[in-house]
């Protein structure tokens, strides 16, 4: 096992570099996720403050007032120009609501249009949501009279029938756009893996591929076989060591929620681009002849693909023309795989299918990586 | 007879339009220091690379150990040693960890491995620097680890390929003791230099080639008596008369006589007296003359008078 024990020496010696961009990943890592995940954890109404100036006093504009009470913060203020303007200009009141004398009268007439008159801030959300209240209130109580229920009767109804609330059980815990701690860790391992295994694994492929050491090496007793054999077993246990490193990190970092129903599906994602970045460091190793040339790769590779696979930028953020182009990147498929496990609520292969098509062409990807390397390799013994 | 290690007859090996090696026929035999002369892209090194089974050749039959030799041959390849042209080492491998990993490549035994990896550390006098990384040694240094990587194993075949280019002499004259001792140690060692005092120094048996051609083979004295010149004699002379320079022409075994700057030097094919000769003849006549160098012929003269031209041209 001398080449396998030789290239876990080569490696040893690039420690440094594969430090410093250990140490990118963790501050990258720590701070996207910092910035990019919403801190809301639940839904609470908020109140508007609703003044309400009652003309009519009848049944029916009482009723009303009543209804707004219950969700809005409701009181009475005098018709006055100059106080109704004060409690919009200090925003006392967003909405004024006004209910003319003979609004009630109007609201039982099925001719008549219902009087009602309001002020509120210009262009404010809220007032337009009172609006819809309002609304939704007197087309109620008209619709009970119509259906030839009593005035009282009506009001009464109207009240219960808004007042009642839809049970709803949502199918996804996960807002739209916002995406998991452990979603964020995997987006970044696009870039790591890809620059990790490059400075690690290339080195070792470019130095027993110099024509002095192939040379060497092919002149003494061991076997071609042997030693590609044992060339592979390193590449494979860096990789997988690699791998096995970062998701012992994911669970010791995001402990409380990496250990979800989807969890192995973000490590199959992982694992098949970590083959993805061992193809590609396999290749640079076999294509380049000097380390400052294979660090100019890793830089333009790593970080290039990063870029326009969507692991810094998101893809929503693309233009058409970029992601035409991104497509043919792996790492645009780890990424878009990545982002459709996370939204996964419901495993089953109808839901994970299109995060697996993604995963598949990844492996695509990593055999014809392997494939190229292959030949590079072939032709350079043979040269 | 002795047994002959390497055999090869006819070798033609092409590089597109280039006859890199040209009907080589090569004898190397048991115990010998088997010395390829000649000078650079004479298809030295291409003959190695044939015989070490890295080049593919076009007509011809190579054997090693009595053996056709393949790519594949791993077991004739486990009992040879080889130092290439550039030294080959892993710049991330210390000196122990590089002799180790080469010596590892022939011999699995942990503890065995231990044992020739030190010997080999002590043989090329690398023992203060065995935790030393290769970029961090001197060139003499680097070629002396090149060969403790290359001869680790003990094999009993050593190729060694001009492994004292660009070397200072004290690392060349340890290189030299070193192949020498391996020698005495039992190896067989094909030993390829253009440097024709080297070849002159070490080795028993030499091939001269050129052009990819093997031009004569033999030991130092064989390949010296091949040719005509026996001795070559340098005189410091002021002045010479056209006369004088025809006597001395018309001296018994001179062969060839050029005066040039005020040097004679004459050219005899044998005899024993011609420097007693000249020195008699030019006193008699009065002509004065200054220092006087009598030299035999080198393995330089002897590519000279075959080819045409300077070994190291």
């Amino acid at each position: 096992m001398q080449v396998f024990k030789c290239f876990f020496k080569i490696v040893r010696s690039k420690k440094l570099s594969m430090s410093i961009y250990a140490g990118i990943f963790f501050a990258l890592t720590i701070l996207f996720s910092s910035f990019g995940k919403n801190s809301d954890t639940g839904f609470q109404t908020t109140k508007i403050n609703v003044g309400i100036v009652d003309h009519d006093k009848s049944t029916v504009s009482k009723a009303l007032k009543t209804f707004l009470s219950n969700e809005q913060n409701v009181k009475d203020i005098k018709d006055e120009k100059k106080t109704m303007q004060n409690e919009l200009f200090y925003r006392n009141a967003e909405y004024i609501l006004i209910l003319p004398k003979g609004f009630g009268e109007s609201l039982l007439s099925e001719n008549k249009k219902a009087q009602i008159e309001n002020v509120k801030v210009p262009g404010s959300t809220s007032g337009y949501m009172i609006d819809q209240q309002v609304n939704k209130f007197t087309k109620m109580v008209r619709s009970y009279l119509a259906s030839g229920f009593s005035e009282q009767q009506a009001v009464e109804r109207a009240e219960n029938t808004l007042r009642s609330s839809a049970k709803v059980d949502l199918m996804g815990s996960k807002k739209a756009g916002e995406q998991s701690n452990t979603a964020y860790y995997f987006q970044y391992l696009a870039y790591i893996f890809i620059a990790l295994i490059t400075v690690a694994v290339s080195p070792v492929f470019m130095v027993f591929y110099k024509k002095d050491i192939r040379r060497r090496n092919q002149c003494s007793a061991a076997t071609e076989r042997s030693r590609n054999l044992q060339l592979a077993l390193g590449t494979l246990t860096a990789s997988v060591g690699c791998w096995l490193v970062f998701m012992l990190l994911a669970m010791a970092m995001y402990r409380n929620e990496i250990f979800q129903s989807n969890l192995l599906l973000f490590m199959l994602n992982s694992v098949m681009f970590i083959g993805v970045s061992a193809g590609i460091s396999f290749l640079a190793g076999l294509l380049v002849t000097n380390d400052d040339a294979l660090q100019g790769v890793i830089n333009v590779v790593s970080l290039g693909s990063a870029f326009l696979g969507g692991v810094f930028v998101p893809l929503e953020f693309m233009s058409k023309q970029v992601l035409t182009v991104s497509r043919f990147l792996p790492t645009y498929w780890y990424i878009r795989s990545n982002k459709l496990i996370d939204q996964l609520d419901v495993l089953d292969m109808s839901h994970i299918w299109p995060a697996m098509q993604g995963i598949l062409i990844q492996a695509g990807f990593a055999l014809a990586l392997f494939a190229a390397a292959m030949l590079v390799s072939k032709q350079k013994r043979t040269a | 007879m002795e047994q002959s290690i390497i055999e090869i007859k006819n070798l033609v090996k092409r590089y597109k339009d280039l006859l890199a090696l040209d009907h080589l026929n090569m004898e190397v035999r048991k115990g010998e220091v088997f010395g390829l002369l000649g000078p650079n892209g004479s298809g030295k090194t291409t003959a190695i690379n044939c015989i070490l089974g890295l080049l593919s050749y076009d007509k011809g039959e190579i054997r090693v150990f009595g053996k056709p030799m393949e790519a594949d041959s791993y077991e004739s390849k486990r009992e040879i040693g080889v130092v290439m042209q550039n030294v080959a080492v892993f710049n991330e491998l210390t000196v122990i960890e590089n002799i180790d990993y080469f010596c590892g490549l022939y011999v699995r035994d942990k503890k065995e491995r231990k044992r020739l990896v030190e010997e080999a550390v002590q043989f090329v006098e690398l023992e203060e620097f065995r935790k030393f990384y290769p970029p961090k040694l001197s060139g003499g240094l680097l070629r002396r680890l090149n060969i403790a990587c290359g001869i680790a194993h003990k094999p009993k075949l050593i190729f060694l390929d001009e492994p004292t280019v660009a070397v200072d002499p004290q690392s060349r004259n340890k290189i030299l003791e070193g192949i020498l001792e391996l020698n005495r140690q039992g190896a067989t060692v094909v030993y390829t230099s253009h440097y024709m005092e080297e070849v002159e120094r070490i080795c028993s048996r030499i091939l001269i080639m050129d052009k990819g051609r093997p031009l004569a083979t033999g030991t130092k004295e064989e390949l010296k008596q091949m040719i005509k010149m026996g001795e070559k004699i340098t005189v410091d002379v002021s002045d010479l008369k056209r006369e004088e320079l025809q006597a001395i022409r018309n001296m018994q075994h001179v062969f060839q006589v050029d005066y040039t700057d005020g040097k004679l030097y004459v050219q005899c094919s044998g005899g024993s007296h011609n420097l007693v000769n000249v020195l008699g003849y030019l006193s008699e006549r009065e002509v004065s003359f200054g220092r006087v160098y009598s030299e035999l012929p080198t393995l330089n003269d002897v590519f000279l008078e075959i080819t045409g031209k300077q070994l190291r041209d």
